[in-house]
């Protein structure tokens, strides 16, 4: 076995962390499901060990309880919050103003751990969250696998249904290019090609899927009507029904089928009621400014101002109240950080976001 | 549109020629997202009584509630013919159709069928079936109006147009000759330019090339570029330059591979780009300015792909790009732990071809591809500095001051092996294009980028062969790139599609 260097080991470990709102939804899916609120999954993952584990996840000592599982030991405890100067945390990492980390919405959060795969994971884009055929050079040639976020996604024991909301934060070091997060094409049945997952492309994009429609698609709406999306299924069906479609052409219909189906789905289900909205566009006023590269460097690598931009946009999605954030698609360590310049199409899409009305719906 | 997601470049190595158009995932967002537009389009255009007016004619806003069937139907196959690419079947009309309520027809109903048809996988997919008939088995000829459809898709990223419609409609697209000509038409198209534009700037955009004005404000950048100050357009103004070149040569004039390649001339429709090159802006219309450095000399001394945006020029970056990119060639991944060794040598008072030896040459685990491969193909564009300026004389700055550390004659003599046994030296970007193109394999790598850009899947070497030596083949001869790029719609290939036995 080679020797495991400090770097090595430390991008074999990037951390994982999945924050599954609803503890219920453990315990009792069904009930869980009987729950009237929209469900979150939310990823985040820390790439090139630029945070430790440590400083991501709650302290060791919270997992009181065992329990033996398909030859490991799975451990878990309540998280346990903690609050100092008006700042609350479960870890460093996980840390926020006292006011939006509340112990309401702890009660209702999960966090996992342990999801990553710790050894050959090389660069950050997939093959420490299980995808291997993602590892850089991939010169063994494995196929791609569906990452262990989409598997939970749509395991049926964690939700009856998908959640409504998947998001994937990740640092990688371009999230437009190098999103970690694979799937299969038709999730629900497992079936097509197994290809990366939308990212959010930028944290304008990831507002708005949060929290309102597109406004186009909202303010043009003469009345209200009823959604037509069972009329398009009718459509692809009849393309499907036809014989002379290759193999291939009706596995690409059918992921396309189920994605109508669980937007049918979503759409008849009651949407809550939005306060008004405004997206701001990038004010430079919030904007993050990092001053060099070196005093990132050092360890342990700082939980600080970058990571509390990723909680931010976890605690919004969560439904969380807040006035006013900047969240900031962060790259892993070194040069990214360098510049202070912030571009909606580069590693620092910023925007700001105004939420008024206060409280936020999803709570 | 801000709903659907934005396709992401995709291919064996998406940062080194990844092609956006291969990004054919079927995402729930992007499924999410186009039933979105489609809901805002139909609401948008029967919002206003004028709007419906002009959408689905008078009978759509008069108070006469008797014509309003008839109303429907003629819009259903107005709108049906143009959207699904075809005449409406009596089952696409009647399903359609079907989305209208009683009367009378409100401007809702009108929404509603814009949204059905927009949706609808006729119009989202290439829908190609083929007709009933398979001769040889395995394959079968595409309709007319299918195969008009994929010639506007090919060329366009569009729908057909009405003369390919009628083409189709009269058999002339059926016709040998009557193909060749709509060919030569779609392909003389404007539109066929916009194509162009999108597939070299996808091929060839650099994964490693900052924004010209970040490092703004730092010290050796800003003794580097003394008084010319990049704004934040620089990039994209250079990425555009690539997308002109290729325009230039593949569709304005007759310009070969091998004269789109070996290019002198500026494409720089703005100042600062122009400046950078030393020459005046292009018009867009008149012939292209002719570079005043002799070392200008090629694609890879453009300013977007020798550019950096640091104060360094990051020689191992621009052999990486070209390698990949240009020649399409795999490289194996560096050792994972490279960069605390590399650190670990770093030093700023060298020039970068010495940084660079000396990064390369500290394990030989990186040597065997930096030395040999890498670093040589940098070299030999070493005269050009982080704003891609020519330079005859390296200085290199102290980052924590901005004071002169080094100046040195630049070295860009270099043996690039473009082929493992081709041993010549090159004195600089001349040799360095001279003797890839001598290899082929730029012409090669172009082939197949361009093959699956316009086909929007990978190429099988097997099954596309005939395709791909229609291609080359002219890249090969010296023959005008128009011609090699029309000779694929030409194939007998183009116009049938493969079918499960």
């Amino acid at each position: 076995m080679s020797e495991l260097t400090r770097r090595r080991f430390l991008r074999g470990t990037g951390g994982l962390m999945l924050a599954l709102p609803f503890l219920e939804s453990l315990a009792a899916p069904a009930a869980a499901q009987q729950a009237s609120r929209p469900k979150r999954l939310v990823s985040l993952q820390s790439a090139h060990g630029g945070a430790w584990a440590a400083d991501l996840h709650p302290a060791q000592a919270t997992l009181t309880e065992s329990l033996a599982y398909a030859g490991h030991q799975v451990r878990r405890g309540q998280l346990a919050l903690s609050v100092n100067n008006g700042r609350a945390q479960l870890s460093k990492i996980l840390s926020a103003p006292s006011s939006q980390l509340t112990a309401r919405l702890v009660s209702k959060m999960n966090v996992l751990r342990g999801l990553g795969v710790p050894f050959m994971g090389f660069h950050h884009t997939g093959g420490h969250l299980g995808n291997w055929g993602t590892i850089q050079g991939n010169l063994h040639g494995m196929h791609h696998r569906p990452t262990i976020d989409t598997v939970i996604a749509h395991a049926p024991g964690f939700y009856e249904r998908p959640p409504l909301l998947h998001v994937m934060l990740c640092g990688a070091d371009e999230p437009e290019v190098a999103g970690s997060s694979w799937g299969y094409e038709n999730p629900r049945r497992k079936q097509g090609q197994v290809v990366r997952a939308a990212p959010a492309g930028s944290s304008v994009r990831l507002f708005e899927r949060v929290y309102a429609p597109p406004p186009s698609a909202v303010n043009a709406t003469p009345r209200p009507r009823r959604p037509l999306v069972d009329r398009v299924l009718q459509d692809y069906h009849r393309l499907r029904a036809d014989v002379r479609l290759s193999q291939r052409d009706r596995l690409r219909l059918d992921a396309h089928i189920s994605h109508l189906e669980e937007l049918e789905q979503k759409l008849s289900q009651p949407r809550p009621a939005c306060p008004a909205v405004e997206v701001v566009a990038d004010s430079g006023a919030a904007r993050l400014s990092v001053p060099n590269a070196d005093e990132l460097r050092p360890e342990p690598l700082f939980p600080g101002l970058h990571w509390h931009q990723y909680l931010g946009t976890v605690l919004q999605v969560m439904g969380v109240p807040a006035s006013e954030y900047v969240r900031g698609e962060l790259g892993g360590y070194g040069d990214e950080f360098v510049a202070p310049g912030v571009r909606e199409s580069g590693q620092y899409a910023e925007a700001t976001f105004r939420a008024s009305g206060g409280k936020l719906p999803f709570l | 549109m801000a709903a659907l997601p934005r396709d992401l470049r995709a291919g064996p190595e998406p940062d080194y020629g990844g092609l956006r158009r291969l990004d054919q995932s079927i995402y729930a967002e992007s499924v999410a997202g186009t039933y979105a537009v489609a809901v805002a389009l139909g609401a948008g255009l029967s919002s206003s009584a004028e709007r419906l007016r002009a959408l689905a004619g008078e009978c759509a806003v008069d108070t006469d509630t008797s014509n309003d069937s008839a109303c429907v139907d003629a819009f259903v196959e107005r709108l049906g013919t143009f959207a699904l690419r075809r005449p409406l079947t009596a089952d696409d009309h009647t399903s359609y159709r079907a989305a209208v309520q009683d009367s009378p027809v409100s401007a809702a109903d009108y929404a509603d069928i814009v949204t059905l048809l927009v949706s609808s996988p006729y119009f989202l997919y290439s829908v190609e079936l083929g007709e009933s008939q398979s001769s040889p088995p395995g394959v079968v000829a595409l309709t007319a109006l299918e195969l008009a459809a994929r010639l506007a898709l090919h060329f366009w990223h569009s729908a057909p147009d009405d003369a390919l419609i009628a083409a189709a409609d009269s058999g002339e697209l059926l016709e040998p000759e009557g193909y060749a000509r709509q060919v030569e038409r779609v392909y003389a198209d404007p539109k066929t330019e916009r194509m162009l534009e999108e597939l070299f700037v996808d091929w060839l955009e650099p994964k490693h090339l900052d924004e010209l004005d970040l490092r703004v404000g730092s010290f050796d950048y800003d003794a580097l570029r003394g008084d010319f100050t990049p704004g934040p357009e620089l990039k994209s103004r250079m990425l555009r330059e690539l997308g002109g070149m290729g325009v230039y040569y593949a569709h304005r004039t007759d310009g070969t591979f091998a004269e789109f390649f070996e290019s002198r001339r500026s494409f720089a429709e703005t100042r600062d780009l122009a400046e950078i090159y030393g020459v005046p802006v292009w018009d867009g219309e008149s012939e292209p300015p002719v570079f005043p450095d002799p070392e200008r000399t090629g694609l890879l001394t453009r300013a977007a792909l020798v550019a950096t945006g640091h104060g360094t020029s990051h020689p191992i970056f621009k052999g990486v790009y070209a390698r990949r990119t240009v020649l399409c060639e795999t490289i194996p991944p560096p050792p994972a732990d490279a960069n605390v060794v590399a650190m670990a040598v770093m030093t700023d008072n060298v020039t970068s071809r010495a940084v660079t030896e000396a990064l390369s040459g500290a394990r030989a685990d990186c040597a065997g591809c930096h030395v040999a491969l890498i670093n040589p193909v940098g070299f030999t564009l070493e005269h050009f500095d982080g704003l891609g300026r020519f330079r005859a004389i390296e200085r290199v700055y102290d980052p924590e001051s901005g004071l002169l550390l080094v100046e040195q004659p630049v070295d860009s003599k270099a043996v690039p092996r473009v082929l493992p046994d081709d041993a010549r030296e090159a004195q600089g970007a001349l040799d360095l294009h001279r003797f890839m193109l001598e290899s082929h394999k730029p012409q090669v790598c172009f082939a197949r980028r361009y093959f699956r850009y316009t086909f929007a899947r990978e190429e099988d070497d097997v099954c596309d062969g005939c395709v791909l030596n229609a291609l080359l083949r002219p890249l090969l001869a010296g023959e005008p790139l128009s011609a090699a790029l029309r000779a694929v719609a030409l194939q007998q290939a183009f116009r049938q599609r493969s079918v499960e036995l």
